[in-house]
């Protein structure tokens, strides 16, 4: 039976493989109770200026004691903005894990790699430990480690919309170029798309809207999980090629009724 | 005496004299889990009402909220 290595970021030990964006869901118990049957160690939050009609809780109250919570810089439109958030979160709750968003469009809210290479260098030197979620590309991926990225979080499809891995290709390049560990982020629909990820050896997997979208979001933050361990064992046991024609399970002698003539 | 200041990006007339803890209580029914920066500094909440808000001041409160 094989035996994983640990997933080690920012000096953690990290046995979920299945990280978890918090928002969006119906409400803070299914949130929570969602983490709770995922058993995730690690989860995404935001900071946001209080709706002063309406405000709500503190989300960090709601998560679980020893829980790795990373603040996303979502909302920053370069890299300024992004340092801001992140000082913020560490003066405001001694977070010092930071997913790094800097998203300058609306539409399709991807990521500006350029702006994020530089937010990332600039965290790193601050003692953060950077996450920074990116659109596939190579020499962006290169630039991210040279300056301390603990890992690299490229996006699988746009955020939210469920559409899998359509960047499959460029994220397999990342895993075989990369050395700091591939986190696969936004675009994850299903838990087949989780398990997909993870055979084709990303690290690990997160996934925000397709956990609090789903029927029952409890439910299949299980499934996640799930699926994240299968596909990372699936990876580990180097799975076979995949042929043109058939090849036979059973013996092909000793059989039973005679060739037709 | 009345003066001008900014929350949360918008402008606000708030009598002069008042402290933080007072600005925030004026504003939100229950004030855990917020963070207030004053001027782009965030400002320890006990010292919230030793703060007084001058005229032209920025202040936003702003908390953590779930997020992908």
């Amino acid at each position: 039976m094989i035996k994983d290595s640990p997933l080690i970021i920012g000096g953690k030990e990290i046995k979920n493989r299945f990280f978890l964006g918090t928002g969006k869901f119906k409400s803070k118990s299914d949130m929570k109770e969602s983490i709770f049957q995922g058993q995730v160690e690690v989860v995404t939050v935001a900071m946001r200026r209080v709706d002063i009609d309406r405000h709500s809780e503190n989300i960090l109250e709601y998560l679980p004691e020893g829980t790795i919570v990373m603040v996303n810089t979502s909302g920053a439109r370069d890299a300024e903005e992004a340092i801001r958030i992140a000082r913020l979160a560490k003066a405001a709750a001694g977070i010092e894990w930071v997913k790094i968003e800097v998203i300058n469009d609306s539409k399709y809210l991807l990521p500006d790699n350029y702006e994020t290479v530089k937010a990332t260098e600039k965290l790193v030197s601050e003692g953060f430990t950077v996450l920074p979620y990116m659109h596939p590309d190579l020499y962006a991926a290169r630039e991210l480690q040279a300056v301390g990225a603990a890992a690299v979080m490229p996006l699988g499809s746009l955020i939210g919309s469920g559409q899998g891995l359509e960047a499959r290709r460029f994220i397999e390049v990342l895993i075989r170029e990369i050395d700091v560990p591939i986190v696969v982020d936004a675009g994850i629909g299903r838990p087949s798309h989780a398990a997909d990820a993870m055979e084709m050896g990303a690290d690990a997997v997160l996934a925000n809207t397709a956990v609090a979208a789903a029927g029952d979001s409890p439910t299949i933050s299980k499934a996640f999980s799930m699926a994240v361990a299968a596909g990372r064992l699936a990876y580990l046991s180097k799975t076979m090629e995949s042929k043109e024609i058939a090849a036979a399970s059973s013996p092909l002698t000793g059989f039973l009724f005679d060739e037709k003539k | 005496m009345k003066i001008d200041i900014t929350v949360n990006g918008g402008n606000r007339q708030i009598d002069e004299g008042t402290d933080l803890a007072a600005l925030v209580d004026s504003l939100v029914k229950k004030n855990s889990g917020i963070i207030v920066e004053l001027n782009e500094t965030i400002v320890n909440r006990k010292n919230w009402n030793s703060r007084i808000v001058e005229a032209g001041d920025t202040v936003q409160l702003i908390s953590f909220v779930g997020g992908g």
